[in-house]
């Protein structure tokens, strides 16, 4: 952290530090970072707006997760060449406790950079909505926004095995060639796009029956126009990604009218439904049937500049640094 | 004898005003075959019917000038030439504001006979009426609120959130209001029995609605939206529900006022659920209503409050204090007495 400021980031606001790679102490090991996760969450989290994340201050190692990989143990539950997803920071190196773990990895579930994507906290947000909180029929027409992100893509995915008609919204028409062509959804929207409310009604002439609401009000209040009654709406956007200045707000009429139900979706409450979940995704993913889509940039050093991209929505899939190698 | 019957002036504004309406007098309709001829007993003044005039409210095209205002009345029948009607049968009926009303027994006119033996005849438009049935449904088909759950209702004291309490508490909830004045409080605790109200025009009252709802809020059955709602929330526990029935506090709010937006947050942080409730989806579901209030009323764990005007030409100033929140209870106009 170089400085706080208002407004989008700037690569003004970080600066590269170097130092020896520490030492772990008792109950302490001390990982490589191989793959760092960037996220729209880290913006708030920086500022202390995020719950658990108090505010950085010059000097500060960034907020931020990453598949690592254990270089030296004093934890007796942990052993040198583990794999892991932790709280690692925006560094090469990190000495943590078991508390930094977020997730262990088994390399044989799939590739170690899907631990921080469809097979990490992004797949699982997917699972939580799909087969918990609004498990679609078959046949219903499913709508999903941030269609090309690693959590988006994962719901229409899901639903569309579940028999859904899937609709997907994103920003760009290469963020719509993904989901269109990779992810293998009915339709995307480009909402950038003039006449995308007219386009979106063609591609849902039975109307909505289910809304994965990634990025909050102003788009929901117009798509709550073509629901069909008792439709039902995720709300998934991280809390702190919203944000009542910045947005008008959800109006609860038009949504009395449909009589919605919304339901709030945290995923931290399937957790444990983890190990079932990584079971079904990975042997979908390896009959090919659930894709990802990965943005690269390689090296720690990129990582400002990878994570700006981000912010003004210009990555296309999950964004991800490689740091390190996988092996090794 | 006349008809007299209150017609829209012009469309209110913000808050309506008793000059956006006139009392004009006018002829009884004759009754032709297949039609049958109404004298309206009470009228039913309700929050909805701001929208309605607006043509904001589903279901009901906007007024003009001259056209009689929306209502449903407790009526009887005078005279008949229709086969499933005769004289001295009770009703609801979408009758509108005025003393007569001929009617085909069309659909849109919504008529329900009611048995005078069962209840007051005016409870029919209260809590054993179309508000009741909102509160039932809110409360028994959406919400199902659990035993020993904390259960809070805005406009604790009007027919829909009243009975939506009373409901609650016969499932074994603790049941909380909210209403506007010490007044209305006094009739949710003393007369409708709850467990507490809070006056939310005190400063403090988001503050005795946390000491009263010692466990936190599981259910909040929404009449009234706005910020109102914000602060609910934040008292919700995780994965409580919200009941989105009504929005009286936004209804008045000028043509192109904006709606009260809520930020998305906090019903991410707390998993909630909100459940858009509209009572024409329960209308089938009227006997096994009044199944199970019935007996309420009777045992005395079903009450009602009513606020009452008399003469059709004081709907106006009654409607006009029921948006202003002036009202105490079920705001009705008596139009002639239950016996010709």
């Amino acid at each position: 952290m170089r400085r706080q400021r208002d407004g989008l980031p700037d690569a003004g606001d970080f600066q590269m530090g170097d130092g020896p790679v520490p030492e772990p102490g008792d109950g302490e090991f001390l990982v490589r970072t191989i793959y760092l996760s960037l996220d729209p969450y880290i913006r708030k989290a920086i500022r202390g707006d995020h719950p658990g994340h108090a505010v950085l201050s010059a000097g500060d190692v960034i907020y931020g997760r990453a598949v690592a990989r254990v270089v030296k143990s004093r934890h007796a539950d942990l052993k040198q060449g583990d794999y892991m997803v932790a709280e690692t920071g925006w560094q090469s190196y990190a000495v943590l406790t078991p508390k930094k773990i977020v997730q262990r990895i088994d390399p044989a579930m799939g590739p170690l950079s899907t631990a921080i994507g469809v097979l990490g906290m992004p797949g699982l947000t997917a699972w939580g909505s799909v087969a918990h909180l609004a498990p679609p029929k078959v046949g219903d027409t499913y709508v999903v926004s941030a269609a090309a992100g690693p959590v988006g893509g994962t719901v229409g995915q899901l639903a569309k095995i579940a028999g859904a008609r899937v609709v997907g919204i994103a920003g760009g028409k290469e963020k719509c060639d993904v989901a269109l062509r990779t992810y293998g959804f009915d339709a995307c929207i480009d909402y950038k796009k003039d006449g995308w409310e007219q386009a979106l009604q063609l591609a849902c002439p039975n109307g909505i029956d289910i809304y994965h609401d990634n990025v909050g009000a102003p788009l929901l209040m117009k798509l709550v126009a073509y629901f069909n009654l008792y439709a039902k709406v995720v709300m998934c956007g991280r809390p702190g990604d919203y944000h009542s200045g910045e947005f008008g707000g959800l109006s609860p009429g038009p949504f009395i009218g449909k009589r919605a139900q919304l339901r709030g979706l945290v995923v931290y409450d399937y957790e444990k439904d983890l190990p079932r979940y990584l079971r079904v995704a990975s042997t979908l993913l390896r009959e090919g049937r659930l894709r990802f889509k990965e943005d690269h940039a390689d090296g720690i050093e990129d990582t400002p500049g990878h994570f700006l991209k981000l912010m003004r929505g210009e990555n296309v899939g999950k964004a991800i640094v490689a740091v390190g190698p996988e092996k090794g | 004898m006349h008809n007299i019957q209150v017609q829209l002036a012009k469309q209110p504004d913000g808050n309506p005003k008793a000059s956006d309406f006139q009392v004009v007098k006018t002829d009884i309709p004759k009754v032709a075959d297949g039609q049958f001829l109404a004298r309206n007993i009470y009228l039913s003044l309700d929050p909805y019917m701001r929208g309605a005039i607006a043509g904001r409210h589903m279901g009901h095209q906007r007024l003009n000038q001259g056209d009689v205002i929306y209502g449903r009345c407790v009526a009887e029948v005078m005279e008949s030439k229709h086969k499933d009607y005769k004289a001295g049968d009770y009703m609801v009926l979408e009758a509108g504001w005025q003393q007569f009303y001929v009617s085909g027994g069309e659909a849109a006119d919504e008529i329900r006979k009611i048995d005078a033996s069962i209840a007051p005849l005016s409870a029919n438009i209260g809590a054993l009426g179309m508000p009741g049935l909102t509160g039932w449904a809110g409360v028994e088909k959406l919400a199902n609120p659990a035993l020993g759950s904390t259960f809070v209702v805005s406009a604790a004291a009007g027919p829909v959130g009243g009975t939506a309490g009373q409901i609650a508490k016969a499932k074994g909830c603790r049941a909380v209001g909210i209403a506007g004045s010490d007044e209305k409080c006094r009739i949710v605790v003393n007369e409708y029995g709850f467990d507490a109200c809070v006056n939310y025009k005190n400063k403090n009252w988001a503050d005795e609605l946390k000491a009263a709802c010692s466990n936190g809020v599981d259910t909040y059955f929404d009449n009234v939206g706005g910020p109102m709602l914000d602060t609910i929330t934040q008292q919700l526990n995780l994965y409580g529900k919200i009941i989105m029935c009504g929005l009286v506090s936004q209804y008045n709010r000028a043509t192109d006022g904006a709606f009260h937006g809520h930020n998305m947050g906090p019903f991410v942080g707390k998993r909630a659920q909100l459940l858009g409730l509209v009572v024409y989806d329960y209308y089938a579901k009227m006997n096994e209503f009044m199944k199970a209030a019935v007996p309420l009323v009777n045992a005395g764990k079903l009450k009602f409050h009513e606020d009452r005007a008399e003469g059709i030409e004081k709907a106006p100033d009654h409607f006009v204090k029921l948006m202003n929140g002036q009202n105490n209870g079920k705001a009705l106009v008596i139009i002639a007495p239950e016996k010709a």
